[in-house]
This record gives structure tokens, C-alpha cells and sequence, in this order.
């Protein structure tokens, strides 16, 4: 339904252009969650403006690919057309919930401007509109709650807020970026319960975006691991966690603290994620590969497809080696 | 909202009378004997302990402290000695003209820094904003009585456009009103203007870089729904409490522009007082000021809590 | 912990120094105002004419290489008036300053040291001169000393104390609970050499950049009340007057209005221009007390 194709993404720095997303391939069916995994500045947000259409000038510009929703280009379409499908076809919810709300208006209201700028409701059926996406994402009293302004929210939530302004004109995709990171572990718990509740009722296509594996491995269907601007392995959830093939997602899942293993040390992967405009040559991980050989730092290895096993296709790995390597995952 | 307007009136009560009791110290800290500089120098003994019985000068402070307040809540602000004339009713004379300078100084402020100021953020370290930055920089150096004088000369005494003095009632004939108000409104405008501009950029500026314009994009609002309703609301904020200081700032340079548009206001009234040494207007004006920056202030917090729910906890 | 770096810190450095020899504008306005204090030193060589002496037989004469700026209402060369009122203008604003400076940055640094009390009562008053515009509050001043050159820089003086009296004020009070603060208080410091010793050189910066703000405002402000009578006395000459001269003239001439409110303009955007610049170059620690 979503898909993405050779999605390429430069931001426009005080030093010049910079790429900061490069190669990014995937697609997304209804119903279904996808999840991309990546650190702090491996370009996972910025794909998912992109996506949305909203990185241009003066921040940055897409270099090149395509994002086809439904078969339709979303990167010929025009700014009022690509205003039109924000929202409407594909709702986003952020990281800091009660941050991403102004403050100066009512939750109601603004659940009501979005339905009335997408679906011309009248402002008196627009705010019941309202108040009845509050219920539908279990907030108590929904109709005194609306003419509450955000700050009187807690973070759970003003995400069950951002949600239902997200989902509130039925749309086909929704991206989270790192939705819960920001929440206290209780509440995460409830708003991911939300999302795959939303997503059941409303055969939603869900983006999912984090850093945590946990949730990631909770959430998602198929997941693609991202590192400094590529997709370095893509794969149904539970065969990435239980045999990656890239050196990368397998130091990440190593470094997952695991009391019950009785490891004493926390393995953390030796050194920095690198900035975009000083990528290593050849493999960008190579420095840090605990499976490198001199031919990584040569060749850049392309996203190719990688053995799976149950035999069946379907996942990708950009890795030299990973023909040869056998990866642990978690037991 | 009655309540937070309440309180703000409350607390600058004290404020008030503060500067009641300076008004009045004014008189006490004038070097050599208030009634004889009052009475002028030509004056008999006579002429000056007249002005001494008349003001009291001889009871003590506290007991003319407080004839002062009771006298400023009826609306009695004393009278001018050797004339006589109360000095509210002075005041009350020349404050319409005053009011209608400052208040097309700020219209016209408003009008020309708001657009301004936003058009520069929205095209952030482009051409537009350095220009509009320069402008401002450039008309805040120049104080209102350089660019009334410019103005003055250019189309008034050069060209008759427009007339170089006078005062029309808005009641006797608006487009007469219109025509004498207009240059030196907007030789006050400017300066205002200037500083008005430069804190909306500011203010649009820090709005737009924030989460929740983000995502008032990303659900697809349309642009002009975006600045219009939601990074107007949340800048308001900062341009309005500058407004407010504005406010004082115009009542000091109608002074000088008065003098300049020949002009019978509150600012003329002022300098007549300080000329002719009248203590007594010269404390009436002093006072009168305060209220006015009084009221301008508790205005701003009136429209601060409405731009902002998080004060209203 | 309070980062605030005085001056004298931040010139050894020099780093300060650089940041602002970069910036063109402060340099031009730098230089600017030199040569407007070379003038007036200089002035008494630089005059080609008697400032004060009248020749009522060329009464407004256009500029002429007698007069290179022409005369005045009464005949004055403008030129020889204009060198004479840089010289008194700059000194009167510098008196002014001083002033200000003198009672807003003590008054500060105690209320903001010492609290309580004596915070409250000073507060107060400067919230009070702080509440008046400061045209008028100067004018009421005036008004009780009379009017003249001297008592309207008193005035202004008295109008810009509260402005040091914040600063210093705010200065005192983030570096009160200062560790170093203590340590002194320990060994015995007295509190006035606490203040002058420690506290003022290390909130130097954003004073400073107060001052030279300032300045520019209080040139405005003598030119405001010499402009309105109440300032300068003729004979003496500064901006202000001259401008006024200029303007109860205009219909027969607007020429001599051009040089002084071009004097006036320009000193106040270089006072601008420099203050903005420190600044900017003073980086995040002149932001305190702001």
C-alpha cells in the first residue's frame, strides 16, 4: 500500500548539503506494522517526514526516489494536495506528545480543526466528532476533557490525544515515531495496546518507528534496522530477533541488558554512530564490526537478499559476508 | 478572569500611592521655597504667601499626603496657584488630543510592524528578514522628534499636503481629524513600530520551531491556518507586553511632537507646566501618567491570560 | 551554577576583543565615536568661528566658504556651533550616565546582595521611577530644579538609575549564593568589598552592555529636552538646541536642521550598533539581569 523506493534525503546544513538518508527501501500492506529500528541520528525520523512530504527548503530536499501511497506518487503531487492527504490519509503521532499539542487551544479544538479541514464538518458536528474520538481512545468524560487545554494532561495521555487527532479521518497509514519513548513504562504499555486496538478496528497500516528493540519486537510484523542513513537489514520481526544477519542488528540485540542471562557486563557496541557528512568508506559500519575484513572497508555492500530461514524470501541484508556469517540473536 | 483583574488592580495600588507620595515630594525636594519659585520672580510677598495658604505648604506631610489621596479619588488634582484653574480640568481638556495621537500612533504601529515582523520570521535570514532587521535597527536610532521634524518639513512646509499643525476634533470633522493626526501619529508610529517588529520576528521565530507547529503541519493544516490561528496566538504573547511599554513610551514623545505639530494635548500641557513651574500641574501630569501605564499594563495581563491557559491555574 | 564572566576576564582572553573587531558595524561605530570624542576635545583649536558670536547682518546664510554650514538665527557660524555642541552634548550625556550609574549600580548591588528589606524598599522605588515614561518623569524633575543644561542631565541621570539598579541588582543576587562568595565571607571579606571586589567585576558584562545602551538613550533624551527648551541655555550649543533653533526658523530656512539631526542620528545608531555587538560578543553571559 505504502511503498518506498530508493528514497534518498539531504538536509541543508550550515556546512552545505548534507544526505542523511540514503537507499531506503520498503513497503507497508494494511493491516500490517512495520518497524524501523535505528539509534539517535540513523535517519529513521527524517524518512518518515519524508515520506510525509515534509522536508523541503529551506531544511533540506529529497534527492531522489519515490513514495507511491495506493499507487499514487506522493512526490509529484502539489503542496495543497500533499496538505490534503497529511491527516487525512496518513495520520503521524511524535515523540513528545504533550509538546506536540498547543498550548493556547483546547484538545477539542484541536481534534475538531483537523476533521473540519479534512471532511467539512460544521464546527458543532465537528467538535462531537471530537468528543467521540476521545472515547474511542479511552479518555474518561470525554466531553469535559475536550475543553481541557493539553497541559492539564499527563504524557499517556496527551499521546491518546495525539492518536486520536492522527486517526480521526480514518486514514490508511499511521507513522509512530518513537511514540512511547518519552512515557513512563506503565503507560507504554496502554498506548501500544491503543495503537493495535485503533489498527484492528481500523485495518490501519502502522509505521512504526524506535530505538527501543523491546517495543519494536512487540509491536512490529516485519522490521528494518537502520544505520547512518541505509537500511542495513530488513526481515519479518521474529527471524530478525532469533538469527540476524547484519553484524549490526546482532550487536544490538547483544547489547540488550539481560539480567536473567546473568551477564555482569553490559555489552555496549565499541565506538560512535558517525555524522552524516563523515560516513566511512566502503561498509558505514565497518569500524565498529566485530566481523569486518579489510574488503568492507573497500566496497560498499548493497542491500541484497539474504538467507531466511524458512526458505522463503523476504529478507534483505547490506552486508558483504552475509553469506558466510552465522549471527546470534536472542535465545 | 474579573478576579485576576481584581488582584492586578490590588497590587498596584501600593505603586500608586507610591508615586502619589512622590508627586507630593516633589514639592519638598525643590531646592529653595516651592511657593516663592511658584508665585515667579517679579511676585510680592504677599502674591507668595497666597500660594503658601492656598497649597497648605505649612501642615505637615502626612496631613497633606493624605488630603492629596482623598482629593485624587474625587477627582479634585489641585489647582494651578495665581490661575486658579483646577488642574483637572486641564487635564481633561487636552487629553482627547493626546489619546487620539497615541492611539493612531499605535494603530498605525501595529499595523506596519505586525505584517512586518512576520514576514520576516516566515522568511527567516532571507532577504526580507535582513532588510526589515536594518529598517527596524535604523528607525529605532531615530527619535520621534527627528522624524517629526522630517516629516514636517517634507510635506507640510515644502509641500502643503498636509497641514503642519493643529488639531481637529474628530466630533467637528473626521477627515479634518484624519489629515492634522496623521503625520504626527506617524512620526510616533515609527519608533514603535521599529521595536514592535523586531519582537514579532523574535517571537514568530521561537513559535515555529516548535513541536506542536510540526505537527499542526504534519496533520494538514494549511498554512495559513497554521500561522493564522496557531503561531499568532502563541507569539501574541511577547508582542504584547511589548505593546504595553510602547504605551509609555508614546505619552513621553507626544511631548516633543506636540511641540513640534503645535499641537494643545497632555504632552503640551506637560511642558507648559514644567515652563511656567506650576508644581501643582506638573504632579497632576505626573500622576495621570502613572494611570495611564497602569491601565496600559493591567490591559496587557488581561490579554495575557487569555493568550496563555496555563496561567489561568 | 551561574556562568558570568566579566569584562576583565573576557579582555584578557581576548577572545571578546576578536568576536567584536569582526563585526563591522561595532568597529565603524567604535570609530565613529572616537572621532566624535577627538572633536570634542579638540574642539576649541577646530572651530574656525567665535560659536557664541552674533552677526545679525547674515542671519540664516546658506553654507558658504565662510560659513560651511551657515549661520543661524542670530548669526552664528553652524559649523563652529556644531563642533562646540559635540563637545557639550557628549560631555552632558557622559554626566548623566555617570549619575545614573552612580546611584542605580550601589543602590543594585546592595538590594540584590543584602535582600529582604532593604531589597523590598529599593525595589519599590525604582519600580515607581520605572513606572512613570521617562520623558515625563524627566520633565517632572525639570520642573522642580528648573530648567537648564545641568538639571536636565540630573534628570536623566535620575530616569536611568533604575535601569543599573536592575542589572547590578540581578547580578548581585544570582552570584549571592556564589561558593566563591562564601569563601570570601569566610576569610573575613567585609560586604561592601565583597561587592565592589568580586561581585561587580564578575556582572561587568552585562552592565556594560547596559551602559552602552544607554548612552544612545540618553542622548535621545538630552536632545528630546534641549529640543523642547528645557535643556541647554543660549548661548550654549548642543544638538537639541540646535535643532530647536533650526525648527522655530523653518519656513525661512530648513538647511541647518540637516547637520545636528544627523549628529544625533548617528551617535545613537552607533551606540546601538556597538552595544548590540558586545553583546553578541559577551555571548550567553551578558544575558543575565536582561
Amino acid at each position: 500500500m505504502l511503498e518506498v523506493e530508493d528514497l534518498a534525503v539531504e538536509m541543508f546544513t550550515q556546512d552545505g548539503p548534507v544526505r542523511v538518508v540514503d537507499e531506503v527501501n520498503f513497503t507497508l500492506e494494511r493491516g500490517e506494522t512495520f518497524g524501523l529500528v535505528g539509534e539517535s541520528g540513523s535517519g529513521k525520523t527524517v524518512t518518515s517526514l519524508a515520506v510525509l512530504g515534509m522536508i523541503g527548503p529551506p531544511t533540506g530536499r529529497v534527492v531522489e526516489g519515490s513514495v507511491r501511497l495506493d499507487g499514487r506518487d506522493l512526490r509529484a503531487l502539489s503542496p495543497a494536495e500533499l496538505q490534503q492527504l497529511r491527516g487525512k490519509e496518513i495520520g503521524m503521532i511524535f515523540q513528545e506528545p504533550r509538546r506536540s499539542l498547543d498550548p493556547a487551544f483546547t484538545v477539542g479544538d484541536q481534534i475538531a480543526e483537523t476533521v473540519r479541514a479534512h471532511l467539512g464538518l460544521s464546527r458543532r458536528d465537528a467538535w462531537r466528532k471530537a468528543v467521540e474520538m476521545l472515547e474511542l481512545v479511552g479518555i474518561d468524560e470525554p466531553a469535559r476533557r475536550a475543553k481541557a487545554y493539553p497541559h492539564e494532561f499527563s504524557g499517556g495521555m496527551a499521546q491518546r490525544v495525539m492518536l486520536a487527532i492522527a486517526v480521526s479521518c480514518s486514514p490508511k497509514v499511521l507513522i509512530a515515531d518513537e511514540p512511547t519513548t518519552a512515557l513512563d513504562v506503565t503507560v507504554q504499555a496502554q498506548v501500544l495496546d491503543l495503537i493495535r486496538e485503533l489498527q484492528d478496528e481500523l485495518g490501519l497500516a502502522v509505521l512504526f518507528i524506535s530505538h527501543d528493540l523491546g517495543v519494536i519486537a512487540e509491536m512490529c510484523d516485519r522490521v528494518a534496522v537502520m544505520y547512518a542513513g541505509q537500511m542495513v537489514e530488513q526481515a519479518p520481526a521474529l527471524e530478525l530477533f532469533l538469527q540476524p544477519r547484519h553484524p549490526y542488528t546482532a550487536a544490538l540485540l547483544e547489547a540488550i541488558p539481560n539480567a536473567a542471562a546473568g551477564d555482569d557486563r553490559l555489552a555496549a557496541i565499541p565506538g560512535v554512530v558517525p555524522p552524516a557528512h563523515a560516513w566511512p568508506e566502503g561498509c558505514r559500519f565497518h569500524p565498529r564490526c566485530a566481523h569486518a575484513t579489510e574488503r568492507c572497508g573497500a566496497e560498499a555492500p548493497a542491500l541484497a537478499a539474504a538467507p531466511a530461514s524458512n526458505g522463503e524470501g523476504g529478507r534483505t541484508a547490506r552486508c558483504l559476508r552475509v553469506a558466510e556469517l552465522t549471527l546470534e540473536g536472542v535465545a | 478572569m474579573a478576579r485576576v483583574l481584581a488582584r492586578r488592580v490590588l497590587t498596584s495600588i501600593p505603586a500608586l500611592l507610591g508615586v502619589m507620595l512622590v508627586a507630593l515630594l516633589l514639592l519638598e525636594l525643590m531646592p529653595g521655597d516651592p511657593a516663592e519659585i511658584m508665585a515667579g520672580e517679579n511676585a510680592t510677598p504677599e502674591a507668595v504667601q497666597m500660594i503658601r495658604d492656598d497649597l497648605r505648604l505649612d501642615d505637615p506631610l502626612y496631613e497633606r499626603f493624605s488630603r492629596y489621596v482623598g482629593g485624587v479619588v474625587t477627582g479634585d488634582l489641585g489647582e494651578s496657584p495665581g490661575s486658579g484653574i483646577p488642574v483637572w480640568d486641564r487635564i481633561s481638556e487636552a487629553l482627547p488630543v493626546t489619546l487620539s495621537l497615541g492611539g493612531m500612533a499605535l494603530v498605525l504601529a501595529v499595523v506596519v510592524a505586525i505584517p512586518a515582523g512576520t514576514w520576516a520570521a516566515l522568511r527567516r535570514d532571507g532577504l526580507a528578514d535582513r532588510a526589515v532587521a536594518a529598517a527596524a535597527a535604523v528607525l529605532q536610532a531615530v527619535p520621534p522628534f527627528v522624524i517629526g521634524l522630517g516629516l514636517v518639513i517634507f510635506l507640510a512646509v515644502e509641500r502643503a499636503w498636509l497641514p503642519a499643525n493643529g488639531y481637529v476634533a474628530f466630533a467637528d470633522d473626521p477627515y479634518e481629524w484624519f489629515r492634522h493626526l496623521i503625520l504626527p501619529a506617524t512620526a510616533l508610529a515609527l519608533s514603535a513600530a521599529a521595536e514592535l517588529a523586531r519582537q514579532t520576528r523574535g517571537a514568530v521565530v521561537d513559535v515555529l520551531e516548535q513541536d506542536y507547529i510540526r505537527a499542526a503541519r504534519a496533520k494538514g493544516l494549511r498554512d495559513r491556518l497554521v500561522i493564522g490561528k496557531h503561531v499568532a496566538k502563541n507569539a501574541a504573547t511577547p508582542v504584547v507586553t511589548v505593546l504595553g511599554l510602547q504605551v509609555g513610551r508614546i505619552l513621553g514623545g507626544a511631548v516633543v511632537v506636540e511641540l513640534i505639530f503645535g499641537m494643545h494635548g497632555f504632552g503640551a500641557l506637560a511642558l507648559n507646566a514644567v515652563v511656567t513651574r506650576d508644581i501643582v500641574l506638573i504632579q497632576g501630569v505626573v500622576l495621570v501618567s502613572a494611570i495611564a501605564v497602569l491601565i496600559a499594563n493591567l490591559l496587557v495581563d488581561l490579554v495575557y491570560v487569555y493568550l496563555n491557559p496555563r496561567s489561568r491555574a | 551554577m551561574s556562568r558570568i564572566r566579566g569584562v576583565r576576564d573576557a579582555l584578557r582572553s581576548n577572545r571578546t576583543l576578536r568576536r567584536l573587531a569582526r563585526n563591522r558595524a561595532a568597529v565603524v561605530s567604535a570609530a565613529f565615536l572616537a572621532l566624535l570624542v577627538v572633536v570634542a576635545v579638540l574642539s576649541p583649536v577646530l572651530m574656525p568661528h567665535d560659536p557664541g558670536r552674533q552677526d545679525l547682518l547674515s542671519r540664516l546664510e546658506s553654507p558658504s566658504g565662510e560659513h560651511w554650514l551657515g549661520t543661524d538665527s542670530l548669526g552664528r557660524d553652524n559649523f563652529s556651533r556644531l563642533i562646540e555642541g559635540t563637545r557639550v552634548t557628549l560631555w552632558a550625556c557622559l554626566q548623566a550616565i555617570a549619575l545614573a550609574v552612580a546611584i542605580g549600580i550601589p543602590t543594585g548591588l546592595i538590594a540584590g546582595f543584602v535582600g529582604r528589606k532593604v531589597d523590598t524598599v529599593l525595589s519599590w522605588v525604582a519600580d515607581i521611577l520605572l513606572s512613570l515614561p521617562p520623558l515625563i518623569l524627566a520633565l517632572a524633575i525639570v520642573g522642580i530644579l528648573g530648567p537648564g543644561l545641568t538639571n536636565a542631565m540630573v534628570a536623566v541621570g535620575v530616569v536611568f538609575a533604575p535601569r543599573f539598579f536592575r542589572v547590578a541588582r540581578a547580578a548581585a543576587y544570582s552570584v549571592r549564593n556564589e561558593t566563591y562568595v562564601e569563601a570570601t565571607r569566610a576569610l573575613g571579606c567585609s560586604t561592601s568589598r565583597i561587592l565592589f571586589r568580586h561581585v561587580l567585576p564578575n556582572s561587568s558584562g552585562p552592565l556594560l552592555v547596559q551602559l552602552t545602551f544607554a548612552l544612545g538613550l540618553v542622548v535621545t533624551a538630552e536632545a528630546s529636552l534641549s529640543f523642547l527648551g528645557l535643556g541647554a541655555k543660549p548661548p550654549t550649543a548642543t544638538w537639541g538646541s540646535m535643532v530647536r533653533d533650526a525648527f522655530n526658523n523653518v519656513y525661512d530656512t530648513t538647511f541647518p536642521l540637516i547637520a545636528p539631526s544627523l549628529m544625533i542620528v548617528l551617535t545613537i545608531l552607533a551606540f546601538s550598533a556597538l552595544g548590540d555587538a558586545l553583546r553578541d560578543a559577551l555571548g550567553r553571559q551578558s544575558r543575565v539581569g536582561d
